[in-house]
């Protein structure tokens, strides 16, 4: 009984309902696949956030973070358009944050485009030390 | 592996949340889990109105599926503002009666008598052992609900879509039935 209600029946009434109403539901093995089988096929499309894919999350962020130490230590300067394009974090400059900040963001970003977002950056800089 | 093997301890706007937004896996988890909960107040439902296994069995599929269909990408996702049953509930009853109809149309001279199927305003089958039997079909299944499923009155109210004092009236009606029912009047004289 809830207590803010003040409508009630005699409990032994409420016991006959209730035993009155007992048919037992065979609910069988196939109904519950069936269901599982639905629940698969709708949420089949959703993919795992990036940020919550520790192990997949883990290795980009470390090829990323090394390819990018790499190159950063022998060139500094990028394209200003492109910086503005990659500047996520609006940090005013285009670096490993951003990368880690769009990977977070996890807006439908796939990890071939995250790759290639970090690829960009290393290749700008390999491109403006040979100019 | 199948998903139904394990409970799980969240609590059902926390499953309605992983529905809604979790990755494949754990929205499909968190789906079964509520069906696994929910289904045997489905399929209660589904026989007090029918009387019929087969038929609540496919009200339970129906049921579950257009619960389903709410998540995306099919639906915008569920907001999960009462009970899960109060939100069943009506879907459960709308599906069953569609099932009985469908099923009296493609048995036109069989064994479906056109008289046992619940009208709109006619939505209880099983007859309590002839304990409700003095009720009309409003106050049996506001009776039923409250005192069979426990349901609180608000949310009766909610699954009925009718304003909660009618709730009330209804359920002061059937206690006074009852009171003079001869069938139930000496459970009121203990």
């Amino acid at each position: 009984m809830h207590p803010d209600d003040d409508i009630t029946l005699p409990q032994a009434l409420v016991d006959e309902l209730r035993a009155s109403d007992r048919q037992t539901p065979v609910l069988t093995a196939r109904a519950d696949r069936t269901i599982e089988a639905l629940a698969n096929a709708q949420f089949a499309g959703r993919r795992r956030p990036l940020w919550q894919s520790r192990p997949a999350w883990a290795a980009a962020a470390a090829s990323v973070l090394v390819a990018f130490l790499v190159v950063q230590s022998q060139f500094t300067a990028h394209d200003s358009a492109v910086d503005a394009m990659y500047d996520v974090d609006g940090s005013g400059q285009t670096d490993i944050v951003d990368v880690l900040a769009l990977a977070r963001r996890g807006d439908g970003i796939s990890q071939a485009e995250l790759d290639a977002f970090a690829y960009r950056l290393v290749s700008l800089s390999v491109a403006e030390d040979e100019t | 592996m199948p998903v139904l093997r394990k409970n799980d301890s969240r609590s059902d706007s926390e499953l309605v949340d992983a529905c809604n937004n979790g990755a494949a896996a754990d929205a499909t988890r968190a789906f079964t889990e509520l069906y696994r909960r929910h289904k045997d107040f489905v399929v209660r439902v589904a026989l007090r109105l029918s009387g019929d296994h087969d038929l609540a069995l496919d009200a339970l599929q129906d049921t579950f599926s257009y619960l389903l269909r709410q998540f995306p990408p099919t639906g915008k996702g569920l907001s999960l503002t009462a009970k899960l049953t109060t939100y069943l509930y009506p879907v459960a009853r709308n599906t069953t009666i569609t099932l009985l109809r469908k099923r009296q149309r493609h048995n036109p001279i069989g064994a479906i008598d056109p008289d046992s199927l619940p009208a709109d305003d006619d939505v209880m089958a099983t007859d309590f052992s002839g304990l409700l039997a003095t009720l009309n079909a409003d106050q049996r299944e506001v009776v039923v609900l409250r005192f069979i499923e426990d349901m609180p009155l608000a949310d009766i109210a909610a699954a009925l879509d009718i304003p909660l004092g009618t709730v009330k009236s209804r359920l002061h009606k059937a206690i006074g039935e009852l009171r003079k029912s001869p069938e139930t009047s000496k459970f009121f004289d203990k």
